[in-house]
């Protein structure tokens, strides 16, 4: 196979999504050119497809675009090493964080919600559904980078051009003002 | 002032996340939970921020592998029915090879004594661990001679009880013994092992999976899908 078929729209809208942000962290990370780190993607890109098509993605215990991410990474590492390019120190503990347990967050909701209402709760669930449709581009790549794929903020510097990681902090408790004050205001509306 | 405060708010809300807090300053956190307000509010955004980011997300992602699997199977079907006509020479063969596959797999079940299903699994899949090239310095050399002994150790053992236990200890504290991180994947690899010998299949599926998962396209994850599958099918 040399492509994927184009009637599977949500597999090619995810890879177009993808790209910008997986090609850049590829060519800040291997000293490829950008041909073959296109190769790569387009490599990698069927790897994905087939790894699902054939049921080998059994469990997926975190987000698929992390797992096509190490695809990528895989498949960089790979061709650098046949072609005996030098070989970034990549692994698990530099790539991402170690994410946050369903359990925990449910603990913790429940712990800053025990004096509210259920109606409270899920009025409030529905707004935050509603923010995290149409938040900005830039919060939507951070929030999703750092709490959907638990990359590190290095990382998510890469894939977006940040200077560096602190800068993707900084971005992110700014990120987390805007939703706050757009979560209190979606919330106060309904009291009124 | 603010910006400080969130910050040192933020670092506490993802120790707790993440499970990182010693119980003392988990309670220590739940108690200043109660005792600040600014910290409950910011501890509420930000949970019920990353829940909702995770229900979109986890919907969009099971979305995606539902469409590639149904038109897959649509596909299949497809073809087969295309293909029905030119097919029916080849499909007697395949009939015809099924069934005899089908009698001799009956008469070796009959015959072949029961035996444990994991030991075969165990024994099918296990190899003594090979650490000769791969020393790179003093410390390097214990943490090898340290796992060799572990992984090796599987094969003979009545109980690996204790062999699970510490496999377990190293394994699930990785992202802080940097001097284990090297051989994480042989460190899940033998544990799997161990809990197939040790009849705990379904630890075993959890430790494979994450190989799986976390090195896609690699030889080991190969390796581990297809005792997952094996399992599976012993089931």
């Amino acid at each position: 196979m040399d492509r994927i078929p184009t009637d599977i729209k949500s597999l090619n809208s995810f890879l177009a999504e993808e790209r910008p942000k997986v090609i850049a962290y590829l060519r800040k990370n291997f000293s490829m050119s950008d041909f073959d780190i296109d190769d790569i993607y387009q490599e990698s890109s069927i790897a994905l497809f087939t790894n699902i098509q054939e049921k080998k993605l059994t469990v997926l215990t975190g987000s698929l675009a992390t797992y096509f991410l190490r695809i990528c990474i895989n498949q960089a590492m790979t061709f650098c090493t046949k072609k005996k390019r030098v070989v970034p120190m990549i692994n698990e503990s530099n790539l991402s964080h170690n994410g946050f347990s369903d359990e925990r967050l449910e603990e913790l909701f429940s712990l800053t919600t025990a004096d509210e209402s259920e109606e409270y709760r899920q009025r409030s669930e529905s707004i935050v559904d509603q923010i995290v449709e149409s938040l900005p581009e830039t919060c939507r790549n951070i929030f999703g980078g750092y709490y959907w794929q638990c990359l590190t903020t290095k990382v998510i510097a890469d894939m977006f051009g940040y200077a560096n990681a602190n800068t993707v902090k900084a971005q992110k408790y700014k990120c987390v003002d805007k939703f706050k004050k757009k979560f209190n205001q979606l919330m106060a509306n309904v009291h009124e | 002032m603010y910006m400080n405060n969130i910050e040192k708010y933020d670092e506490l809300i993802e120790k707790f996340l993440s499970g990182n807090m010693t119980s003392e300053e988990e309670a220590s956190f739940k108690e200043e939970l109660k005792a600040n307000p600014e910290l409950k509010e910011h501890a509420k955004v930000v949970s019920s921020l990353i829940m909702g980011m995770k229900r979109k997300k986890e919907k969009d992602d099971a979305e995606i592998i539902e469409e590639i699997q149904e038109k897959e199977a649509f596909r299949r079907v497809a073809a087969s029915r295309i293909d029905g006509g030119n097919n029916r020479f080849s499909a007697k063969i395949f009939l015809w090879a099924a069934s005899i596959a089908a009698v001799c797999i009956f008469m070796f079940n009959i015959f072949n004594s029961t035996g444990n299903k994991e030991s075969e699994l165990f024994g099918n899949y296990y190899s003594e661990y090979s650490c000769e090239s791969l020393s790179r310095g003093d410390e390097d050399s214990l943490v090898v001679a340290q796992l060799s002994e572990m992984f090796n150790g599987i094969k003979d053992a009545e109980d690996c009880t204790g062999t699970v236990k510490s496999l377990e200890a190293i394994y699930n504290n990785l992202d802080k013994e940097y001097k284990y991180r090297a051989y994480a994947n042989d460190i899940a690899w033998y544990l799997a092992l161990a809990y197939i010998k040790n009849n705990q299949t379904a630890e075993a599926e959890k430790v494979l999976a994450k190989l799986v998962e976390d090195n896609p396209d690699t030889e080991i994850a190969d390796k581990a899908q297809k005792l997952l599958n094996d399992i599976k099918e012993n089931k």
